[in-house]
């Protein structure tokens, strides 16, 4: 079995080797071939195969090549379709609103491809790092049901320590934070400052409470604790879902914008 | 449509009164005595659901060796063979081919596909004649004369029981010789005779206990060399023994329950052989799967797995045989779950298998050579047999071996840590395990989709389980070699595939009883309530109530390219491992 290093290290080697080769063939090239047409339907021929990733995912039924075969292909491709892409449009800024609106998409969608890489990296090390693994889809479920059983061990501590500091405490504090989804934005930037605030508070209010009290504020924060993974969690795969909702629509646009690139080099280029 | 139940679907739609009665006329039904039988299970209910004739023609294979069965055979009339090891005429009729989608009619998935989950053709559910036919084909020899055959059956004779009754596959084929009549008995049949019966109990499970022995003995490299009379005498003086429960699943789940750390599983497991106690037998294991650990400190550190085929304390009676060492076992045998084992005397292998292993040393060393190294290359998984000989190797080579049962330098390692949690866990059970590697895994979910797309849209697998550092096992069927899960089923709806021997469940004679669901140790079974086409859900016409089927991840059986999810995973994070092969195990992870 291959290792990844050695996949990684084969794969960037293929496709610096082939980046080469076009090069190489395209400026053996009367320079009209050169500019026009040889790298545009090399690039053509990319951005169509990079599309049908999204195509094998969704017929998964189908006897076709693994989708981590089709995912590796997809990246390196993308790399190679990035070289060709330089030597089509060449190294400076495009003249023409067109041109440019084109030049753009290419660029925001090799950029968001490689932020999807890293970040898909980052985020199965982050995932991973904080509480159980749950689904994405029953993260609402999960949260619900610890701010049910947050809400009944504080409603039991009312009748049981004769005291409402406890009470008091989760409908100021913690009922808020059990209602949604808290600090996203912190939980993408690995900022932790609002739960230990919350963490350093019941701590606070430990010595007010005989030990039953505790023992109660002891089950009321590790659900607290539980619900900030959740929190996190759903911040990680909101991430993962928004990314696909920006990188797949460039792609579908950029595809758009090549047929009609196509059109007006055909109709106006001199061919 | 109402409820289905057990006999609804009995296993041949053909058998009459006249013909169950003309059986228990017969031996070996004869000696049965209807009378101990409950009458809401009566001895010839049973015959009559459970059990079929076959007739076959001279040259029919009826069993054939590695192949999974679920039912034992009657000899009525006629003779049959059985011919062991990898008989050359026999090896080479094809086998039945398992049912699996073309190209078109996978494409036609994406619009035949009812867009409910759980939908189905309930119209199926009332024609008996597409219940699952285990011998669909009938394979034969051309040549019976170029058959070694090592013993024959006349009628009243018996065969197949070893590999109903222990859940493992065939160990021999068996042909017939004349033209024959036989009386297949599903294993659901077996079980309940077995039950109530107690003189056909010990009828059998002698039968099973000599033909074991002296099958698994035969089989094995450890006595390839023995001369006849040498063998014959290991035979008689080898002793079967079995160790934990049948039905090992109830005290799984309680400890899994009380999440009970891995020192209580241990203490829990019956041990079979102690480290420092007398070696008093070559121990080889014949099914099921048993821990081997070492002390350490206050507690014991797994560091093997032993399963079918392994042996254990061949180092300390080689040691004493060669070089006059105490003959003590030096690690421990425990049983996980049920195993049976054979105990062959030490003085029996100090006199004949020791000696023999010597003079052919030199040659199977020349020939595991050139074999692993060859399939080292091409990544292929090396058979127990070739274990066998590595360690065999091992032992022989190395004059100072302590710890025999590593395979140390020759094969790659699980760390202990993680043994312990795949034997804890009994996750080494898995032939088709699901693994996710946490550190690759992003939670995009596309295995749950293409596994729901691949089956009535919904997934027969949960992507959520126990978890050892970066390796998840999620909660799918892991198609066991110990499937527990076939033990209660009253229909036979859940079987071993012939073959493959994936655990599939017929959705056209299951009832929906939830006793396989039940018996999962591992929860990977669900209970769904299925609709029509329509997306109505079907319900028992006498109490309005749903219909429920047993459902799990069958590894895309009928699908084109093997598991869905597998192929599905754009990150590399998922496998199926099949838990025998720790070297693919390890290579994975550290890929």
């Amino acid at each position: 079995m291959r290792t990844f290093t050695q996949r990684l290290y084969g794969n960037i080697a293929i496709v610096f080797v082939g980046a080469l080769a076009i090069f190489a063939l395209n400026m053996s090239l009367p320079p009209l071939v050169r500019y026009h047409s040889l790298t545009g339907w090399i690039l053509m021929a990319c951005v169509g195969f990079l599309v049908l990733f999204n195509a094998r995912k969704k017929v998964p039924v189908l006897p076709l090549l693994p989708a981590a075969t089709w995912l590796q292909m997809h990246i390196y491709v993308g790399l190679f379709a990035a070289a060709v892409f330089a030597m089509h449009a060449g190294l400076h800024y495009p003249y023409g609103l067109f041109n440019q609106i084109l030049w753009w998409f290419f660029v925001a969608l090799t950029l968001s491809g490689v932020a999807g890489i890293g970040g898909e990296r980052l985020i199965a090390k982050h995932l991973r790092d904080r509480g159980e693994a749950v689904l994405f889809d029953r993260i609402t479920a999960f949260r619900v049901r610890l701010a049910d059983e947050t809400e009944e061990l504080a409603r039991r501590s009312a009748v049981e320590l004769g005291s409402p500091l406890l009470v008091d405490f989760y409908c100021g504090r913690i009922a808020p934070f059990m209602a949604k989804t808290r600090n996203f934005w912190r939980h993408l930037l690995a900022i932790r400052t609002p739960t230990d605030r919350l963490s350093r508070q019941m701590h606070e209010l430990e010595r007010y409470l005989n030990p039953r009290g505790r023992q109660t504020l002891h089950e009321i924060e590790e659900r607290v604790q539980a619900k900030d993974n959740l929190d996190h969690q759903y911040a990680l795969g909101s991430v993962m879902r928004l990314w696909l909702f920006l990188h797949i629509p460039l792609a579908y646009g950029f595809l758009l914008l090549i047929g009609v690139h196509i059109v007006l080099v055909y109709a106006f280029g001199g061919f | 449509m109402h409820r289905p139940h057990r006999w609804d679907t009995p296993f041949s739609p053909d058998m009459t009164e006249a013909q169950v009665k003309r059986l228990l006329a017969m031996p070996p039904l004869k000696a049965l005595d209807p009378s101990l039988f409950p009458p809401q299970l009566a001895l010839d209910d049973i015959i009559r659901n459970d059990s079929r004739i076959v007739r076959c023609q001279s040259g029919d294979i009826i069993v054939r060796e590695g192949d999974y069965g679920n039912s034992t055979f009657f000899v009525l009339d006629g003779s049959v063979g059985v011919v062991l090891g990898h008989d050359e005429a026999a090896a080479t009729v094809g086998s039945a081919a398992a049912s699996r989608r073309n190209i078109f009619s996978s494409l036609a998935q994406l619009w035949r596909n009812a867009r409910v989950a759980e939908a189905r053709d309930v119209s199926r559910y009332g024609d008996l004649s597409l219940r699952y036919q285990a011998d669909a084909v009938r394979l034969y020899v051309r040549d019976l004369d170029a058959l070694v055959i090592e013993a024959r059956f006349g009628a009243g004779g018996m065969f197949g029981e070893i590999a109903a009754l222990s859940r493992t596959p065939r160990t021999a084929t068996c042909v017939a010789l004349t033209d024959c009549e036989l009386l297949e008995l599903r294993w659901q049949g077996l079980r309940d005779i077995r039950r109530y019966d107690l003189g056909f109990r010990q009828w059998i499970d002698e039968l099973y206990r000599t033909r074991s022995l002296a099958s698994h003995l035969m089989e094995l490299p450890l006595f390839a060399n023995l001369d006849d009379a040498s063998l014959e005498h290991v035979i008689a003086e080898t002793h079967f023994e079995t160790y934990g429960e049948f039905e090992w699943f109830s005290a799984f789940r309680r400890q899994i329950a009380e999440d009970d750390d891995g020192q209580r599983a241990i203490e829990s497991e019956p041990t079979i052989a102690e480290e420092g106690g007398y070696a008093d037998g070559l121990l080889l294991v014949r099914s099921g799967f048993c821990r081997v650990s070492e002390r350490r400190a206050f507690g014991q550190r797994t560091v093997h797995i032993a399963m079918k085929n392994d042996e254990f304390g061949l180092s300390a009676i080689y040691g004493h045989w060669q070089r006059n060492e105490p003959l003590v076992y030096r690690q421990t045998l425990t049983a996980i779950g049920y195993v049976d084992t054979l105990r062959v005397p030490t003085a029996l292998v100090e006199r004949y298998v020791l000696p023999s292993l010597s003079e052919e040393y030199n040659q199977k060393k020349a020939k595991m050579d050139h074999r692993s190294a060859r399939r080292f290359k091409h990544n292929v998984t090396r058979s127990i047999a070739d274990r066998e000989i590595q360690h065999l190797q091992f032992i022989m080579s190395a004059g100072d071996v302590r710890k025999p049962t590593r395979y140390a330098g020759l094969e790659p390692h699980l760390n202990s840590d993680l043994l312990n949690f795949l034997v804890d866990r009994r996750i080494v059970n898995g032939t088709a395990t699901m693994m996710i590697d946490t550190t690759r895994c992003v939670g995009c979910d596309d295995c749950v989709r293409a596994c729901a797309a691949a089956h009535d849209n919904n997934p027969r697998f949960v992507r959520h389980g126990p978890a050892h550092g970066n390796l998840m096992i999620a909660n799918a069927c892991m198609h066991c070699q110990d499937p527990v899960c076939l033990i209660g089923c009253p229909t036979g709806a859940i079987h071993r595939r012939p073959g493959d021997g994936r655990v599939i469940i017929n959705d056209l004679t299951c009832i929906g009883c939830g006793t396989c669901a039940e018996s999962c140790p591992y929860d990977n079974i669900r209970l769904v309530e299925i609709r029509d086409r329509n997306g109505a859900f079907v319900v028992d016409d006498a109490t309005n109530l749903p219909i429920v089927k047993a459902t799990k991840c069958d590894l895309c059986a009928d699908q084109l390219g093997g598991p869905a999810c597998q192929r599905a995973c754009p990150h590399d994070a998922l496998v199926r491992m099949d838990m025998r092969d720790q070297g693919a195990l390890v290579r994975w992870i550290d890929r």
